[in-house]
């Protein structure tokens, strides 16, 4: 034989002896029919058949298109569909069937195609094996990938439909700036429907124009940094709506970072109620200390008063009991002089406290806002020389006044009422505060359609610290405890210029004088 | 006849107590202010004093404290006449040393009982 081995060239079939065939076809694990060119009759099938299909050869042999019938109704017309092939070769097919019991194979078929000698077809080989075994496994390999992919896509819809319905607006864009994400409420934020938006730069649909170069700056280095000003964190920004109108969002824009880099996702929402409650809770809050401080004032106000009233009434009332008590008490020692002199304190003390009354009275009329203002022509060369005769009869008497009076001959728009308590009270001023027999300056002069008042006094001056609050009902300026007063007269005189739409200014110098002006518009048409 | 000082910025006033004291036998001297106050008080040593609380400059407390502070005058008891109210000016000038303190207005026979507590020696009266 070993000679014979080495005469067998391949493609020599002498070795498929008949009884050799057999044996092998017999104890082939796949079945192997042989049957004719039209399937009509069958003229073999080994026994592995039997086991494979679960059915008797014999009722084969009987009916070969029992091969057939047994396929799963699912696979059936692929399979007869396919079935032309066989005859010309080429013919592999994958299958199941449904044995007698019910058990489904899946079954790998292939059929050749056997020509006699003149080339005509002859019959047909099948070799069908029984691939149920790892069919299953790929089965379930399939199986378990498309439950996967459902598992994905169920999650994937769940986000999305998370994010679709959020009652925030949420917002992707891309690395170019481009949206998109766009959710139902970032379409109910914007006035721009999703369609509008995806694929549009987010900075021109909703950054005002005057942040748009920042944003954009922005977005380039956040772009291949992951890294920004803006990001992680939540900002209070200003926003454009479709129609243009800009309104104030809380956004927070955080990195994803993704192949290309990064992308930009945001979370944002409408803060306009929240700015506005702000806002009025900012003026509530303000409106409460302001009633505070006007409440705080007056508190102030009232206090400096009671001072005042409990200080400065208390002089002129020691005068009037003191002088009472001496007439009364000794009287019969008392010349007649002493006892004028005693009387004439009593008059005098009670037209100081009728002043200062008078001076409250005025404020309050004044604060009230029932001060009049009632103009008229007036002889002010006639009215200066008046009040300067009075005064100097009366608190002026141990000062020198120097008077200047220019352009004074025509009338004048006024209300002397009001003149006379700015002049009185700058006068009195001036003399209370400086030392007997200094000289106090007085000038009034007329230009074209003002009037011009000035007092220079040689007084104590006034303190730094109180200059603010000089003007101030009750106050008082701190060097000035030991000289009697109510603290009104420069409010008073503040008023009546005011009336009169005019204005006050002052300088002064501590220890060495003070200078007031007081400028009253009038127009001289009215005159 | 004991000496008193009268210490007031207010002319009125001055000449007002002055006559009172004078009219019940006492010698009196007067200042305006707290400075000549002092000056006089050092050289004509009064027997009391009555003293203003706010003046110019040297005011009534600073009066009370020079007072206090030399021996020479710490013996002279002083009283506060003042247009102050406020108790708590009452009890730091008691404190200090002040010897009385009447609130303006006072009744003259109040002042006469204080001052007479205060000088028990006196030969004041005629």
């Amino acid at each position: 034989m070993p000679d014979d081995t080495h005469s067998i060239h391949p493609g020599s079939l002498n070795e498929f002896s008949e009884p050799t065939l057999r044996q092998l076809a017999e104890r082939l694990g796949d079945a192997l029919w042989i049957m004719d060119s039209q399937r009509s009759r069958l003229f073999y099938v080994n026994p592995a058949y039997e086991v494979i299909w679960g059915r008797k050869a014999s009722n084969l042999y009987r009916n070969p298109g029992e091969l057939y019938d047994s396929i799963h109704p699912e696979d059936r017309d692929r399979v007869v569909a396919a079935l032309a092939r066989q005859v010309q070769g080429g013919y592999l097919e994958e299958y199941r069937i449904v044995t007698p019991e019910g058990v489904i194979h899946w079954i790998k078929e292939q059929v050749f195609p056997i020509f006699d000698k003149a080339g005509q077809l002859d019959r047909l080989i099948g070799i069908a094996s029984d691939i149920t075994a790892s069919r299953t496994i790929q089965d379930e390999l399939y199986r378990l990938n498309r439950q996967l992919e459902a598992r994905i896509a169920e999650r994937t819809e769940r986000l999305h439909r998370m994010i679709e319905t959020s009652t925030e607006a949420v917002v992707t864009i891309d690395r170019n700036g481009c949206v998109e994400e766009w959710n139902a409420a970032a379409e109910a934020l914007f006035g721009w429907s999703r369609d509008e938006a995806i694929g549009v730069l987010l900075s021109e649909m909703i950054i005002p124009y005057r942040y748009r170069q920042a944003h954009e700056a922005g977005l380039r280095s956040a772009i291949v940094t992951g890294q920004g000003a803006v990001l992680n964190k939540t900002l209070a920004l200003s926003a454009l709506k479709r129609s243009g109108e800009e309104f104030p969002i809380e956004l927070s824009v955080w990195p994803v970072r993704c192949a290309e880099g990064y992308i930009f996702s945001a979370f944002l929402r409408d803060i306009t109620e929240r700015v506005k409650t702000e806002a009025e809770l900012r003026q509530a809050e303000a409106d409460v200390r302001k009633a505070l401080l006007r409440e705080q004032e007056l508190n102030e106000l009232k206090s400096r008063f009671v001072a005042m009233a409990s200080h400065e009434f208390r002089t002129p009332l020691t005068a009037i009991l003191s002088s009472a008590e001496l007439l009364e008490a000794y009287g019969e020692r008392l010349s007649a002089e002493k006892k004028g002199d005693l009387i004439g304190m009593i008059k005098s003390a009670v037209k100081s406290m009728t002043h200062m009354l008078e001076e409250v009275l005025f404020i309050g009329k004044s604060d009230t806002g029932h001060l009049q203002f009632n103009p008229e022509a007036m002889d002010l060369e006639r009215f200066c020389a008046r009040l300067l005769k009075e005064i100097r009869a009366g608190v002026g008497k141990d000062h020198v006044i120097d008077y200047r009076a220019a352009h004074l001959e025509a009338p004048v728009m006024a209300d002397p009422h009001l003149l006379r308590q700015i002049l009185l009270n700058l006068l009195s001023n001036g003399l209370k505060f400086s030392p007997k027999g200094s000289r106090i300056g007085f000038s009034c002069s007329r230009y074209e359609n003002a009037l011009c008042f000035e007092v220079v006094d040689q007084g104590l001056g006034i303190p730094e610290e109180d200059r603010d609050n000089l003007f101030n009902t009750f106050y008082r300026a701190g060097n000035v405890s030991n000289v009697q007063g109510t603290g009104l007269g420069l409010a008073i005189v503040k008023k009546c210029v005011e009336l009169h739409g005019g204005e006050i200014e002052y300088s002064s110098e501590l220890g060495k004088g003070t200078r007031f002006m007081v400028r009253i518009p009038f127009d001289a048409g009215d005159v | 006849m004991a000496k008193i000082m009268v210490v007031e910025n207010d002319s009125t006033l001055r000449t007002l107590v002055t006559q009172l004291l004078e009219l019940e036998g006492y010698s009196v001297m007067t200042a305006e202010n707290g400075a000549i106050a002092l000056q006089r008080i050092a050289v004509e040593q009064p027997d009391l004093v009555l003293c203003d609380l706010l003046m110019p400059e040297v005011d009534g407390h600073q009066v009370l404290q020079w007072l206090m502070q030399n021996p020479l005058t710490a013996s002279i008891p002083l009283v506060f006449l003042t247009a102050s109210a406020a108790s708590s000016d009452r009890e730091h000038c008691i404190k200090a040393g002040a010897k009385g303190f009447m609130i303006k207005p006072f009744h003259h026979v109040e002042l006469l009982d204080l001052i007479r507590n205060l000088l028990p020696d006196s030969d004041a009266r005629f």
